[in-house]
């Protein structure tokens, strides 16, 4: 039998259906301070994870992900059906969000300044992002920038905090009392742990705000914090790089993006320690 | 007479112009000296040596020296559909 959730997550509404305990588990833990609806007026992304029926119940057990009735993708390992759920939630948000220009971006809010952070996987964006947001900043991403195309604005999408390998220990040692996901192992990402948002933030999901910063991570071991102004042109690039939907808004895009990086300034940053990448981050926005 | 094709659009930055062409989806990013030339055909389309002495002006260049850069510049943005030759 299916278990149905529904849950409102920014401007977004999506209704899970699953009959794996441990994916209700999960999402118990995990969205705990997600308001609880019994109805969507509205849904954005009906979506199931279901076990493979017959044998496939008891001989390597495997699980699968529908967007309404279609499977983009082949089935996992049935232990990995948490986090194939939040990646399908990721690809539901950049294969369909067009209103937004949607980036691949840590993307993190104080006193009304919203830092975007678009890196390449293995930057250490998500890492940075659950070390900030535990210290006195708000969720919007660890994984979606969504910047509108309509009024300029960076909109929340605050959900947990895809973290991967050494960051999962250490994230778990640097914040007190973090909550964590069941852990998958041998995933294509490596062993991956989801971690809870903070309630603060998901009290406040509803809650648009202006970009400060583009600020381009990078964790590189022993290094000092170092926080560097880089040329528009080289920011374009990597935000085109990081952009899952440049390629199908085309003009309005460019536009908006010529428009972001003449109002703000745009920062590479090298960090190995999370101490001084929050002192330079409060420099930053107090600056 | 060389134009900007009208599915161009050009934004102006300190470091020179970014360019989208509206019909491949390409995005160009031009620094100086080469972007002059775009902001002058922007101005108004023009014969290829008048935007040439033009360029060499604006940029106190030697033409001799720069012809080259300039014929090879103005082909690439012809091939790219930013530049329009008639």
């Amino acid at each position: 039998m299916l278990t149905k959730i529904n849950l409102p997550i920014g401007p977004f509404s999506f209704t899970i259906n699953t009959d794996h305990q441990m994916v209700v588990d999960n999402l118990g833990t995990l969205y705990s301070d997600y308001p609880r609806v019994t109805q969507h007026d509205f849904i954005d992304f009906d979506i199931t994870i279901t076990t493979r029926s017959t044998l496939r119940r008891y001989v390597k057990p495997q699980v699968d992900f529908f967007l309404d009735e279609f499977a983009p993708f082949k089935p996992l390992p049935k232990d990995h059906a948490f986090a194939m759920l939040e990646w399908g939630m990721n690809w539901c948000i950049a294969t369909k969000a067009h209103h937004f220009l949607l980036l691949h971006a840590g993307t993190i809010e104080k006193n009304g300044h919203v830092i975007v952070m678009p890196a390449a996987p293995g930057s250490g964006k998500s890492t940075l992002t659950a070390a900030l947001v535990y210290n006195g900043w708000r969720l919007f991403s660890d994984e979606l920038a969504l910047i509108s195309l309509k009024d300029e604005r960076i909109y929340p999408c605050t959900r947990p905090i895809n973290l991967k390998n050494d960051s999962i220990d250490i994230i778990k040692n640097y914040v007190e009392q973090a909550t964590f996901s069941s852990i998958a192992k041998d995933t294509h990402k490596g062993t991956v742990s989801l971690l809870k948002p903070p309630k603060e933030s998901v009290d406040r999901v509803a809650e648009s705000g202006r970009l400060h910063s583009f600020v381009f991570p990078k964790y590189v071991a022993n290094s000092e914090a170092k926080l560097t102004p880089i040329d528009k042109f080289s920011a374009f690039q990597i935000i085109i790089d990081q952009s899952f939907n440049y390629h199908i808004l085309g003009v309005e895009a460019f536009n908006l993006i010529s428009k972001l990086l003449n109002q703000v300034q745009c920062y590479q940053f090298e960090y190995s320690n999370f101490e001084d990448a929050k002192s330079v981050f409060s420099q930053l926005v107090n600056s | 007479m060389l134009s900007i094709n009208s599915n161009t659009s050009i934004y102006s930055f300190k470091e020179g112009l970014a360019l989208f062409n509206g019909f491949s989806g390409d995005t160009h990013f031009l620094s100086p000296p080469y972007d002059a030339i775009i902001t002058s055909l922007t101005n108004s389309p023009q014969p290829k040596e008048q935007l040439f002495s033009t360029f060499c002006e604006l940029n106190d260049l030697k033409s001799e020296e720069f012809q080259d850069h300039f014929q090879q510049f103005v082909s690439e943005a012809i091939n790219s559909g930013i530049i329009l030759e008639k």
